[in-house]
């Protein structure tokens, strides 16, 4: 059996020390994932953190096997911002307190106009489709190569590169709408 | 143009310019899409904005660690459950009891592997952290792991440090590069000691960087037990040729009538390279091997002197089989200009095929009656850049 099999098989018996290496690798990546799509902090803590407690679930069903841990890690991740944001659109007033309690208070002037902008972009991003959401985080937050992201979405090549130009090209015009409705 | 010429483009350009292309070298090669292209080069640096801030504080991280093994613990319990009770846990059955034998199991097992994290050689703990290491190298993507891997050469290298800062004795293994000092031999600033009678020619792996076998004593030195050279091996679509000089990616690797080549390389196929590093971070191919199926003959740069550069070859060869009397190997790079790097085809000679050599160049010191092998596995993932 090959040493990654044998990781897999201790994963699957929710070995602590496996499962322990696993959280380790994974964690800040699917944080990473979550807060580039997700409008505060905690919502991508609480993404992140739900992420791997469905993986241990998913671990616990008779004859579970899941053959590509971070596949099925973006996969759920990508599953629970869906979610958060039809949530979100069912309370739109959660949205708004959420807009007035983001990040820290008293920062520097030049830090206040980054994450203005950072916000702004985060903003654009969320109005383009899921899947246009989806490429950009995991070209953008996680440096994917197209052949990984491809794998990671379940598409080819070619079908990835024609989204990350689509959604390129979205985020340009909003971003060009945006600056003249300013 | 249409959508998809674009997206290709596109997605070229966005590769170009990661590998640290300068955008407007691109636009200008393609002026009719320039403009359409230079907005979404624009709209990339945007997309990447979000990210900057992305980053997990880890105290946070610690504790959704400590959440999550703490709630894998509990549905450990719940699997084992379905089957029966083990007679020793029956004395848990009341669910608070449970729940606290959970937390402690929970804590103690995160104590210990925090704990592991600063275990020394010969710490009850240190395979542990040994283990964590290599599981972690399992999830590691295939372009980090040469990073990670220096990493973990660093962490052996620190240990060897605090042991012999505490004055502890410990076997270890260490990596480092040789160096000669008034004082003696060192790896990195760690001294080294060795028995004379068995002295091997150091000088051959002086400058080099290396891997350590050795005892740390009382006497703030490393016993040596056996030491040997770091293969780096790299592989990869080779870009240009030059004089003594091969680049594939970000490597510039260099060579001379002692590497033993195998086939042609050729500029925009692979190659296989077999290296060493000197300390002025140069690699030094000792084995090449093109890629190309061609099953060409064996190849060798014409050098200046051939004879002297034919003893080169012999003296290579003679470390790669680790005789104790083996002569001095010189860094062909010391001393010498760097050579201009031409994308034309090189000026060389061809000669009858060859075979690969596969041995690792080894000192050692003590007899090794086992089957342990002198030969770093070429199979190895690639390992850590420089050092």
């Amino acid at each position: 059996m090959r040493e990654s099999e044998q990781f897999l098989e201790k994963i699957h018996r929710l070995d602590g020390q496996a499962l322990a290496a696993l959280h380790d690798a994974y964690y800040p990546k699917v944080y990473r994932y979550a807060r580039y799509r997700l409008d505060s902090d905690q919502a991508a803590e609480d993404a992140a953190g739900e992420t791997f407690l469905r993986l241990l679930h998913a671990l616990r069903k008779p004859n579970a096997r899941i053959k590509d841990i971070r596949s099925w890690l973006f996969g759920t991740a990508f599953h629970l911002v869906q979610d958060y944001y039809r949530e979100k659109y069912r309370n739109p007033k959660e949205a708004l307190e959420d807009h007035h309690t983001a990040e820290g208070e008293a920062a520097p002037e030049h830090e206040v106009a980054d994450r203005a902008s950072r916000e702004e972009v985060r903003r654009a991003i969320r109005t383009l489709s899921p899947d246009q959401q989806h490429v950009l985080a995991l070209r953008f937050s996680q440096d994917l190569s197209l052949e990984e992201t491809a794998a990671l979405m379940g598409k080819n090549v070619n079908a990835v590169k024609v989204l990350q130009f689509r959604a390129l090209q979205a985020l340009r015009q909003k971003m060009t709408t945006a600056s003249y409705d300013e | 143009m249409n959508e998809r010429e674009l997206s290709h483009l596109l997605a070229d350009g966005l590769e170009r310019i990661r590998a640290g292309q300068p955008e407007d070298e691109i636009l200008r090669e393609d002026p009719q899409s320039a403009e359409i292209l230079r907005d979404l080069f624009q709209a990339a640096r945007l997309a990447a904005v979000p990210a900057s801030a992305a980053v997990l504080p880890p105290q946070r991280q610690s504790q959704a660690r400590a959440a999550f093994l703490s709630a894998a613990s509990q549905l450990r319990g719940q699997k084992q459950s379905v089957t029966a009770w083990p007679g020793w846990l029956k004395t848990f059955r009341s669910l608070p009891a449970a729940l606290l034998v959970v937390i402690a199991l929970a804590g103690s097992l995160l104590g210990v592997g925090f704990a592991s994290a600063s275990a020394l050689p010969g710490d009850f703990l240190y395979p542990l952290k040994l283990g964590i290491e290599s599981a972690e190298s399992l999830f590691t993507p295939a372009d980090r792991l040469p990073g990670w891997e220096s990493l973990l050469e660093q962490r052996r290298y620190q240990e060897v440090e605090q042991l012999i800062a505490l004055g502890r004795e410990a076997d270890v293994v260490f990596y480092g590069f040789l160096v000669q000092t008034p004082a003696g031999w060192q790896v990195g600033r760690i001294p080294l000691t060795f028995d004379a009678s068995q002295v091997p020619p150091l000088e051959n792996l002086k400058d080099v960087y290396v891997r350590v076998a050795g005892r740390t004593l009382p006497t703030q030195m490393v016993q040596l037990k056996d030491i040997r050279y770091k293969l780096f091996k790299i592989e990869g679509r080779l870009e240009f040729i030059g004089d003594g000089g091969w680049i594939i990616g970000d490597e510039r690797i260099a060579f001379d009538a002692s590497t033993l080549v195998v086939g042609v390389p050729k500029v925009s196929e692979p190659l296989r390279i077999l290296a060493i590093r000197y300390q002025n971070g140069q690699l030094f191919a000792l084995t090449a091997e093109a890629l190309n199926g061609t099953g060409a003959p064996a190849l060798t740069i014409p050098p200046a002197d051939a004879e002297s550069k034919n003893q080169a070859r012999t003296r290579i060869v003679e470390t790669l089989e680790a005789t104790p009397q083996t002569p001095v190997i010189r860094d062909p790079w010391r001393g010498e200009e760097n050579p201009a790097i031409r994308t034309d085809t090189p000026s060389v000679g061809v000669k009858k095929p060859k075979p690969t050599p596969t041995p690792e160049p080894v000192c050692t010191l003590e007899p090794t009656p086992s089957e342990e092998p002198t030969v770093e596995d070429p199979t190895d993932p690639p390992p850590g850049p420089t050092p």
